[in-house]
């Protein structure tokens, strides 16, 4: 679509309507993953490692099975032999085979006619375990004397002679960076550490799995993509995929975590070996925290040269990302997130994907960009101070734009970054003055944003209300920017959309909602099927008029003559050519499938002032400010939602959060009072800035905005306290003992 | 083990149900009564997604056991709303977008209601704490805490 | 039909030193095929899943999509999503 058309007014687009789910999710109407129960269903239990890393001699579940109501017990040895490659990592993952990797590893699962039964029946089951040794920390895993996590891990990207730990290794840049260096006025290292993090999704992961001995199965699940789980479950239990139908249910939040499977293979295999009876899996919150998500740990060294008015000259980074047993960190998303939001002539990008024994790592939210954005942002400010030069100033002077080619390659067709630093430099905010022991902070964050594999469906019900299906779940208010969409497209309201999400047999294949697509895919899917049908509605009526097709045109819920040349008609309303519709030829109903082009990239500045207390170390965050370019507002209100909640982990991910680990490598706070997720009372209101350059390849200019959010926030509190305290601190999270030792001795020492 | 008979009264009905002595209030209430508004976010009393009434008592009804709902009054998400229509912070919460994924939603709107009936006249920091056993992990509780204020002054100006 | 395919640096091994490749290729799946027959050991990568950015606008590879003339071709890592 052409640019100038983004500039129309709009009817319905911008507004901010109830969402259409609302009512049940304030009334406790909503069904989540525990919510449902189905008749003769068993309850699931898994038993877990208690070790890091052991080798399993044996299992005996003869006890377990003997005990009244307990059904079935699986473990590695009902999985199929055979797989390879990233399905095996997958299956070892869902259940361990000869070892357990980390504290958590599932081993065994059991189904029984009660939870309390299974959970007795875990208890009697007897594993032999060897303990072998553990590494825990990156820069410990990376070390080539490490313990091996897994041996032969390394793919075919690794150079010789690293760590047996490295799982894959990534080297890309652009331009001579010593020649950048050497042009530099300025140039200055640092090393910076972040500490995993969990999702932290409240809804602990749960399903209901039904499946027969003629391989035709069910499922209810709690998840960001249920054709995800429905191939990865086919794949490791090796059934034909479209023999299982998977229900998603309303998703108690996911941000990444809920895009894989953990108990649902357990849940199936339990089923068709209790001889088809539904069985329900709900994990606690410590297997959560044990076993799920969390995201990478990360230690990074970063190298940046700057002339003395302020334009960077090269920039080098070489991050070690830890993914948990099996690989997997975004360490090759952090690179190209690193440098993205400036244009530098000479970039270096150096990665290490390492192995450790923890939890396989899963996507959360901007996978590797918020690591990235800690390293470069922390450095940029740094510099910013040595200079003396003003920190937006100097983003400004270097953000990429449109045409100029980004750190990691391709170029940026149109983009808002220079239009976001300029809303944060005359937001108030900027210029509140600041007392003793407050600091303010900077720091811009990227992400690339996708598209996908996308599956649409649209039909018109016989009164002209519209019927929209969509495979993608709805975790912040999807549901309502799409309805928006499509009454924009019809010229009909709001209220009369409906929109479902559909199981996986009622549409083509669709990614999860992940990578900020859900509002950007499924919005340019839903336009194109509904465009299909709106033609459907002009051919009639043109048949009607008995009148070229072309001469009908489609203007805000009615069929009209194209104009005075085509004839003198009324035009006609869609509730009208609704309900003649079985006269004319029957149903109405458009679909689009494609994998979704045309993303645009997203950028987000944020300012954060904090107080920190010198005597205990608390730091409060006293306000913060988002601004973010949104592309287009579709609901405005759930974009302010996404930047303020992405604003708000990310606050935690730099204050609280991390995952704390024993000499023995197990996790030792695996619960919300330990691993603690921020609280209403520690924050302030988080205030936004909706910066709108419309994406000129969405049809409403959708940009996707759930992601960018996460990343700025853990350099702009690490800028905000170094300005109040004169300390920088490089390692996350920066806790009150860290900061009161910081504070003591002048540094985190990292 | 054997199961204890319970009678208690929820949301204004008489309800009665047999409990195993090890089930919580919360495990009763789902698995019972099918009343599953209430949600398990942590069973251990840190989320607060399971927040219910308690003989007027704001608790987190995972630390409570169901036997222990004997000749008890409860109040769950299911009987918030009134029959005509939805609780002032209910329709607020929908109106102001102060939920996303929903999850922690039915155990924030009872303690907030638990909190205006009490002091209908509540300071930010007031929510802000009130609500800090309440985890949000979608909005950053921005939203949540301008509705619950808005439904403050709301009540107050047609008191 | 000459396109331009851009290769993250630690490909270079397998590619002669060289970063920056100038193929013919009409489509995705024909450039694909171009590189697996020239650079043999370029094979497990693009097993392994990449994404592309083709003129800057990134995609999951579709072997159907055909390349304009003179295209400049990001091969990137596959990306992952939250």
């Amino acid at each position: 679509m052409a640019k100038d058309e983004l500039a129309k007014e709009f009817k319905y687009i911008g507004t901010r309507p109830d969402r259409p789910d609302g009512f049940d999710k304030v009334t406790g109407k909503a069904k989540y993953g525990a919510d449902v129960a189905a008749v003769g269903m068993l309850h699931g239990a898994v038993l877990r490692s208690p070790y890091a890393h052991a080798r399993i001699k044996s299992i005996n579940f003869e006890k377990a099975a003997k005990l009244d109501g307990v059904k079935a017990i699986v473990t590695r040895d009902d999985f199929p032999v055979g797989i390879d490659g990233d399905t095996l990592k997958l299956l070892e993952n869902t259940i361990a085979g000869e070892f357990a990797y980390y504290d958590g590893h599932a081993i065994a699962a059991v189904a029984a006619t009660s939870v309390h039964i299974a959970k007795e029946a875990i208890n009697e089951i007897e594993v032999e375990y060897e303990v072998l040794p553990h590494v825990i920390d990156v820069d410990e895993a990376i070390k080539p004397e490490a313990p091996v996590v897994r041996e032969n891990a390394g793919d075919f990207s690794v150079p010789e002679g690293c760590s047996p730990n490295v799982a894959s290794y990534i080297e890309f840049g652009i331009g001579d960076i010593n020649s950048g260096f050497d042009k530099a006025d300025l140039v200055k290292s640092g090393r910076f550490k972040t500490e995993a993090a969990h999702q932290g999704y409240i809804e602990p992961h749960a399903c209901m799995a039904q499946l027969d001995h003629d391989g035709q199965g069910e499922m209810w699940v709690c998840t960001q993509g249920h054709w995800y789980i429905r191939q990865m479950c086919a794949s490791v239990l090796g059934l034909e995929a479209s023999k299982l139908c998977v229900t998603p249910s309303e998703i108690g939040g996911g941000f990444g975590g809920k895009t894989t499977i953990f108990i649902e293979p357990l849940a199936l295999a339990l089923s068709k070996k209790s001889g088809g009876r539904p069985v329900k899996i709900v994990m606690s919150r410590a297997e959560v925290l044990r076993a799920t998500g969390p995201t990478a740990s990360a230690s990074m060294d970063v190298k940046i040269g700057i002339t003395k008015d302020g334009y960077l000259t090269s920039g080098l980074v070489e991050f070690r990302m830890q993914g948990g047993a099996f690989g997997g960190s975004p360490v090759s998303e952090a690179l190209q997130c690193a440098f993205a939001s400036y244009n530098m002539p000479a970039v270096h990008h150096i990665g290490y994907d390492i192995l450790a024994n923890r939890p396989r790592a899963a996507a959360y939210r901007a996978p590797g960009s918020p690591m990235a954005a800690f390293a470069v942002e922390s450095l940029i400010d740094e510099i910013c101070t040595d200079l003396n030069l003003d920190p937006i100033d100097v983003r400004l002077k270097n953000a990429v734009k449109e045409g100029d080619k980004s750190s990691y390659g391709p170029k940026f067709k149109k983009i808002g970054l220079i239009e976001t630093l300029e809303a944060t430099k005359d937001h108030p905010n900027y210029s509140i003055s600041l007392g003793d022991n407050q600091g303010r902070g900077v720091a811009a964050g990227y992400w690339m944003n996708h598209g996908g594999e996308t599956s649409v469906s649209v039909s018109l019900a016989e009164d002209g209300s519209v019927n929209v299906t969509v495979g993608t779940p709805d975790i912040g208010g999807s549901r309502a920017s799409i309805a928006l969409m499509t009454a924009e497209t019809y010229g009909i309201p709001y209220n009369s959309v409906r929109v479902n999400i559909a199981e996986t047999g009622a549409l083509g294949f669709n990614e999860p909602t992940h990578g900020s697509r859900a509002t950007l895919a499924s919005g340019k899917a839903v336009y194109e099927a509904a465009n299909q049908t709106i033609s459907e509605m002009c051919k009639r009526v043109a048949k009607k008029w008995q009148i070229d097709p072309d001469a009908v045109l489609w203007d805000n819920g009615y069929a009209k003559p194209a104009g005075p040349n085509a004839g003198d008609f009324s035009p006609i309303s869609i509730k009208q050519i609704a309900s003649e519709m079985d006269q004319t030829g029957g149903p109405i109903a458009g679909h689009h499938e494609a994998s979704i082009r045309g993303v645009g990239h997203s950028f987000g500045v944020h300012i954060a002032d904090v107080e920190v207390d010198p005597e205990t170390g608390r730091i409060t965050v006293l306000r913060y400010l988002v601004a973010q370019d949104a592309g287009r507002a579709i609901h405005p209100s759930y974009v302010e939602g996404q930047f303020q909640g992405g604003a708000v982990q990310g606050i935690g991910w730099a204050l609280n959060e991390e995952y704390v680990y024993g000499t023995d490598g197990c996790l030792q706070n695996a619960a919300f009072l330990d691993y603690r997720i921020p609280v209403a009372s520690d924050l302030p209101n988080i205030d936004t800035v909706i910066v709108e350059v419309p994406n000129p390849d969405h049809p409403f200019g959708v940009r996707g905005v759930g992601e960018t959010g996460i990343a700025p926030p853990l350099p702009a509190l690490a800028n905000a306290v170094a300005a109040a305290t004169n300390v920088r601190l490089r390692s996350l999270p920066m806790s009150p003992a860290k900061v009161l030792k910081a504070i003591k001795t002048g540094s985190d020492g990292c | 083990m054997t199961k204890i008979h319970v009678k208690t009264n929820i949301n204004g009905d008489k309800v009665e149900f047999l409990a195993d002595p090890r089930e919580t209030l919360l495990d009763c209430l789902r698995d019972h009564i099918g009343l599953t508004g209430s949600k398990e976010g942590c069973g251990t009393g840190d989320c607060g997604a399971c927040s219910c009434i308690f003989d007027g008592d704001l608790v987190s009804s995972c630390l409570v056991l169901g036997v222990e709902a004997e000749g008890k009054s409860i109040e769950t998400i299911e009987g918030m709303a009134g029959e005509k229509e939805l609780h002032p912070l209910q329709k607020k919460f929908i109106e102001m977008a102060a939920l996303q994924c929903g999850f922690c939603t039915p155990g924030i709107l009872i303690a907030a209601k638990a909190l205006l009936d009490r002091n209908n006249d509540p300071t930010e920091s007031e929510v802000r704490y009130w609500l800090a056993g309440n985890l949000c992990r979608c909005t950053g509780y921005d939203k949540i805490i301008k509705a619950v204020m808005e439904t403050a002054r709301d009540i107050r100006e047609t008191a | 039909m000459a396109v331009k395919v851009y290769l993250w640096s630690s490909l270079k091994k397998f590619t002669n030193d060289q970063d920056i490749l100038t193929l013919e290729a009409k489509s995705i799946g024909e450039l694909l095929g171009v590189l697996e027959r020239d650079f043999p050991g370029l094979k497990p990568f693009l097993d392994g899943g990449i994404s592309f950015a083709i003129n800057g606008e990134l995609s999951n590879p579709n072997s159907n999509e055909l390349l304009p003339d003179g295209a400049e071709i990001y091969l990137m890592q596959k990306l992952k999503g939250g």
